[in-house]
């Protein structure tokens, strides 16, 4: 039927427009996801340099040793921050990654 | 919460004045420990109450086909479930009340702090940091519970040459030690942020149309607005995202995958 081919190749004209073309709302819903990774990657930074530096200060108090162990705590906890935030991206890539699979598997349904 | 000029009135509006913690009923200091019935007492003891009494009379007469609040208790109570069955698995449902409860509270405090002239109890650091920290402490002894010594080698990193191994132990325990830390600030810092900032737009409209400027009040109302549906976005999310922490937490120290 002509009809019929005619609405095929308009269905592939327009998909192949849309190929690499982010819809607006998912492209938002990105945006978001990517602000609160960035937030939560700042919060586990600083919270290991903070957690870190504490831990350096109380020893420093209880050994008196005062300014050593605040100073390689505090380089430990930067590398605390940033393993924790090595994790956190790959838990994230993770799970995007199997949203997408189980995306890619329910359109070939 | 609206804009709400504070006892100093006039253009000083203060966005932290809300924040403040000040005793309604003064008790004896026991130990060094103020004892006093404060205004942070009494949201959380509303937030108990409350969501005791939703979760009570949506369960009290149960039908086959729910009523509207029966439907609200049984999704929040599937939701939690569902939750912890895919985080932790099964043996995770021993543990069921703990994480409910904990969803709940959080989530009965982030909506209950988003009532006008309310007091948002999880916008201290105190109050989310000892939640937190219960968390921290159950977790920690599931782990030593179930592994006994075992537990620490979670702190062993797995394929790493000897001469690192002292260093990143370290690293791993102070990793280990930022959990309850990045816990309660992340919620903390979220609600905190979001109720300074209505206060802050609050405080541009009340100035603006108090100075006779009504137009010009439009374009921050409409922000605030648009910042209150976004605040009660966050309430939700950040109470989801406490609880599914907690479900991760406790999987990996009942499960040790690591």
């Amino acid at each position: 039927m002509p009809k019929r081919e005619r609405l095929d190749a308009l269905e592939e004209k327009i998909s192949a427009r849309r190929q690499g073309q982010v819809p607006p709302e998912a492209q938002a819903r990105v945006n978001a996801n990517m602000l609160g990774l960035a937030y939560r990657l700042l919060v586990e930074i600083l919270v290991g340099i903070g957690v870190g530096g504490f831990v350096g200060w109380w020893m420093d108090k209880v050994f008196d040793t005062k300014p050593i162990w605040m100073l390689v705590f505090l380089v430990l906890g930067m590398g605390a921050g940033l393993m924790n935030s090595v994790r956190t991206v790959n838990e994230m890539r993770r799970k995007q990654d199997q949203a997408e699979a189980a995306k890619r598997r329910e359109n070939e349904e | 919460m609206a804009g709400t000029s504070n006892a100093d009135g006039g253009a000083g509006i203060d966005p932290m004045h809300q924040f403040e913690v000040h005793p309604i009923i003064e008790l004896p200091t026991i130990a060094g420990v103020d004892t006093s019935f404060t205004n942070a007492s009494l949201w959380m003891v509303l937030a108990i109450g409350l969501s005791s009494m939703f979760l009570i009379i949506a369960s009290r007469r149960t039908s086959i086909v729910p009523g509207r609040l029966q439907l609200m208790g049984e999704m929040s109570y599937s939701f939690v479930a569902n939750m912890v069955k895919e985080n932790v698995g099964t043996e995770g449902m021993k543990y069921f009340p703990f994480i409910f409860s904990l969803f709940v509270f959080i989530l009965f405090c982030n909506m209950l702090g988003m009532l006008p002239y309310s007091f948002t109890v999880t916008s201290h650091l105190i109050v989310t940091f000892a939640l937190a920290a219960t968390v921290f402490l159950l977790v920690t002894l599931v782990g030593f519970a179930r592994h006994g010594v075992g537990f620490l080698k979670l702190f062993v990193p797995s394929g790493i040459p000897v001469v690192l191994l002292p260093l990143l132990v370290v690293i791993e325990v102070i990793s280990y030690l930022t959990r309850p830390v990045s816990l309660s600030v992340r919620l903390f810092g979220n609600m905190m942020a979001g109720h300074t900032m209505l206060k802050i737009f609050g405080g541009f409209v009340v100035g603006l149309s108090s100075a006779g400027l009504i137009p010009l009040a439009i374009a921050p109302f409409a922000l605030m607005v648009a910042f209150t549906g976004l605040e009660l976005l966050i309430a939700g999310l950040q109470a989801y995202v406490f609880t599914i922490l907690t479900c991760i937490y406790l999987n990996e120290a009942i499960h040790m995958d690591h």
